[in-house]
């Protein structure tokens, strides 16, 4: 498996797991918790899911050394281009999306989360290209 | 110049034209502070721009005949694909200014024009990224 692709699943897999665990923090402990204290959640959400993909990073590079110091290739960069295509108008979508809610008495807080929500989403998207994209041998 | 050159020419003047006359009349303070207004200005300068990029892309795609008609190729998928993906870096960063820094320091009706500006910059981005990709000649 290609280092770029290692690292994309890695990517999905730490974006999935660990937002999607922040949000389930966030709809359970809505009613609860006091704003700060979810802030800090999504601080440590971003903090955590850093680490992961960083270590990953380091533990993929030090197992294959020549493959992850290899400059990308045309179909690194194809795949790549092609992933972000596909996650710009679902980024796009979800904040034209998260805009509207406003006028629908959607206050800022509720905006972040929605903000941070699609951006999780576009990822997600964007990473599932990726791996789509070198399965397929694109 | 190719037809799928002018349709990107055509997108990218109508929006510039239309998202200034947007953007100066918020800041001029002729939209109210309400998200009512905003959304009663915004959709009649985004109806009018539609309806003129669906004008220009008929007018080209008859006056361009079978170049037109035809679906894009290689070539002009890999520009699109390059442009979307320039866009996306633009807009994820412009989303992450408006949606994690602006709601503690910003009201509700400058969140959502900032949120619409960073849009509308990451399509004059991609858009722009169109053009000079056609104009150098770029092949992917």
């Amino acid at each position: 498996m290609p280092f770029r692709e290692k690292m994309a699943w890695l990517s999905v897999t730490t974006t999935v797991v660990v937002w999607g665990a922040y949000f389930t923090f966030l709809l359970t402990t809505a009613r609860h918790l006091p704003g700060p204290a979810q802030f800090g959640g999504l601080l440590a959400a971003v903090i955590v899911q850093t680490g992961l993909v960083t270590v990953g990073a380091i533990v993929s590079a030090v197992l294959s050394p020549k493959d992850a110091s290899a400059a990308s290739d045309e179909r690194d960069k194809a795949v790549s281009r092609r992933a972000y295509a596909l996650a710009y108008p679902v980024l796009l979508s979800l904040i034209v999306c998260v805009a509207a809610s406003m006028h629908f008495g959607v206050d800022a807080k509720g905006m972040t989360y929605g903000i941070m929500a699609a951006i999780v989403i576009a990822e997600i998207v964007h990473y599932g290209a990726q791996i789509v994209g070198y399965r397929r041998g694109a | 110049m190719a037809y799928r050159e002018k349709t990107a020419w055509l997108t990218l003047i109508c929006m510039i034209v239309a998202y200034v006359i947007y953007f100066s009349l918020v800041l001029s303070g002729h939209v109210g502070p309400r998200l009512l207004d905003i959304v009663w200005t915004f959709g009649i300068v985004a109806s009018i721009q539609a309806i003129v990029v669906i004008i220009g892309h008929i007018v080209l795609a008859v006056r361009d005949g079978a170049e037109g008609r035809a679906r894009p190729d290689e070539r002009d998928r890999a520009i699109a694909r390059r442009g979307g993906s320039a866009g996306y870096y633009v807009l994820l960063v412009g989303t992450i200014m408006v949606g994690v820094v602006m709601p503690f320091s910003d009201p509700a009706p400058k969140i959502v024009n900032a949120a619409l500006l960073a849009i509308v910059l990451a399509e004059t981005v991609r858009h722009v990224l169109i053009v000079t990709s056609y104009r150098r000649g770029w092949h992917g």
